[in-house]
């Protein structure tokens, strides 16, 4: 079989952010084949999981899963069921029922047809019932945004491998993973600190996922992204979390679980094979871990 | 593997390994029915400096291996953006419409045509100038640019033949790799440092794990360019 050494790299805007897949190894039809059916993989996560779709699979789920045992695709069945693990482990610091309070601050849309949250509602409420169905015990809204991320990440990269490329790597937006041999040196890169230290993470067949407090140096206010454990306001205001996993759908959902527990998460970060750096203005750089 | 099991990340001190040469302490491989553990690396174990995370996993035959590093300023990029070109606008034309011919259409757009485009999207307009091409068996194929947070960031649109949106290519992207490129100050400090200073981060960073990017402008301007689209050609 012939070698190619050259690389193919696209770019598409997805999941809200730029998904970019990279390639070597295979003949340019083949790399551009390969990246088309990894973005396909992407789109159709996107769409079954996006909170401001209406037709998702999430957005029917916050508007009839209260009334009524809705079925879903299998992926979301998966990533729903991933998530509960990382709830249940994390004693609810994970909790994809938190978007009531991220439409509240503005950071998603109000879900348009969706019964009004229950206030006590969380994980706890969302039950999984026969043949893949699920239902809820009380109205909520549920957002999968950064782990369905993650997830989408995980299921481009088995649609590259089916390729048999040498390496391939798929960033959407700082979720990352890659694939094939070699290390392949990533930026972690907090906003808004200043550049005397620069953290790498050195990944080989593996995933890097990062959570900054805050959205960006331009959002204004304190409301960052992450919603604290009682819910009683932003979470790791000014912390940078970065997480190495094996699977990026994991990655990134510990980064949430070491925003909230902070060195607490070492023995769940141990169980998912993981490691995390993190960086805040009183520590500095801090890594966090422990070897099973 | 003992000793990796007796010193979580928590304990190490990062900072202290700056600028030092590192070597793996250890390597771990999770307990579970597919893994089994190994220790890989010398147990370098003399100097907590010489220490830093270092993870194996192991399953179906992927190895997972990773580690974290700090490097000092010392080694930063030279340059702050790194522009990555994924496509030509040949190749973005062959791929979103494979096979097609492609006949440029170029419009120019008038102040009162911009003004109603700008009511239609909601989006200001920048070029008086419409990049567009015709594809033979039908679909346009279009491309314009928007102010990325960085840089422009060039970008193709294909749309069918009743202006739907097939697809969206990213041509070009420059990634921020560090440093602040309107800080006079911080581009100071590499003045006369690129000579003999090792650019490890300039030439081995290909990707960057941080603050999630948006790519809300890339979505305004396909929507403007959708209104341009049924503004001057819908009904030509």
């Amino acid at each position: 079989m012939q070698s190619f050494s050259r690389t193919v790299e696209r770019c598409r805007p997805l999941l809200g952010t730029f998904v970019r897949i990279r390639v070597e190894g295979l003949a340019p039809d083949r790399a551009h084949a390969a990246i088309d059916a990894a973005l396909d993989t992407i789109t159709t996560i996107h769409r079954l999981m996006s909170f401001r779709d209406a037709g998702s699979d999430v957005s029917r789920l916050n508007r009839v899963a209260c009334r009524e045992p809705v079925s879903v695709d299998q992926h979301t069945l998966e990533v729903l069921m991933r998530a509960a693990g990382f709830s249940r482990i994390s004693d609810g610091r994970f909790d994809v029922t938190v978007a009531p309070e991220l439409v509240a601050r503005g950071l998603l849309p109000a879900p348009e047809g969706a019964p009004m949250p229950d206030a006590k509602a969380d994980w706890r409420d969302i039950v999984f019932l026969e043949n893949g169905k699920i239902g809820f015990h009380k109205p909520l809204w549920i957002d999968l945004g950064g782990i369905a991320k993650g997830y989408a990440v995980d299921c481009a990269i088995a649609a590259l491998r089916a390729f048999s490329p040498t390496k391939a790597s798929v960033n959407a937006g700082g979720d990352l993973r890659v694939a094939g041999e070699g290390y392949e040196r990533i930026r972690l890169l907090p906003d808004g600190r200043d550049d005397k230290l620069a953290a790498v993470a050195d990944v080989e067949n593996g995933s890097v996922a990062s959570s900054c407090g805050r959205m960006s140096r331009k959002a204004s206010g304190t409301g960052g992204p992450h919603v604290g454990p009682h819910r009683d306001g932003p979470a790791g205001a000014w912390q940078f979390v970065s997480v190495m996993a094996p699977h990026c759908a994991d990655a990134d959902a510990l980064t949430k679980v070491v925003m909230a527990m902070g060195e607490e998460s070492a023995p769940i970060l141990s169980i998912y094979a993981a490691g995390a750096l993190t960086c805040d203005q009183r520590f500095g750089w801090r890594g966090i871990g422990s070897f099973p | 593997m003992r000793i990796a099991r007796d010193i979580g990340l928590a304990d190490l001190l990062i900072n202290d390994l700056i600028d030092r040469p590192l070597k793996p302490l250890a390597a771990f491989e999770p307990s579970g029915a597919e893994a089994s553990r190994e220790t890989q690396g010398p147990a370098a174990m003399t100097s907590r400096k010489a220490v830093y995370p270092y993870i194996v996993w192991r399953k179906r035959g992927q190895t997972m291996n990773a580690r974290f590093l700090l490097l000092s300023a010392a080694l930063m990029v030279a340059s702050p953006a790194q522009a990555t070109v994924y496509l030509t606008v040949e190749q973005a034309q062959q791929l979103m419409f494979p096979g097609g011919s492609f006949q440029p259409d170029f419009r120019s757009i008038s102040d009162e045509q911009a003004a109603s485009i700008e009511r239609r999207c909601g989006v200001a307009t920048k070029g008086r100038q419409l990049k567009v091409w015709r594809v033979s068996g039908g679909g346009w194929f279009m491309v314009d640019e928007v102010i990325g947070d960085h840089d422009f960031i060039p970008f193709a649109v294909a749309l069918d033949d009743r202006g739907a949106v097939k697809s969206v290519e990213i041509l070009e992207y420059s990634e921020y790799v560090g440093g602040d490129v309107r800080n006079p100050k911080w581009l100071a400090q590499f003045i006369g440092k690129q000579d003999g200073t090792p650019m490890v981060l300039d030439k081995d960073i290909q990707n960057i794990s941080g603050a999630t990017l948006s790519s809300q402008h890339v979505t305004d301007g396909v929507r403007r360019l959708l209104a341009a689209y049924a503004i001057l050609l819908a009904h030509r």
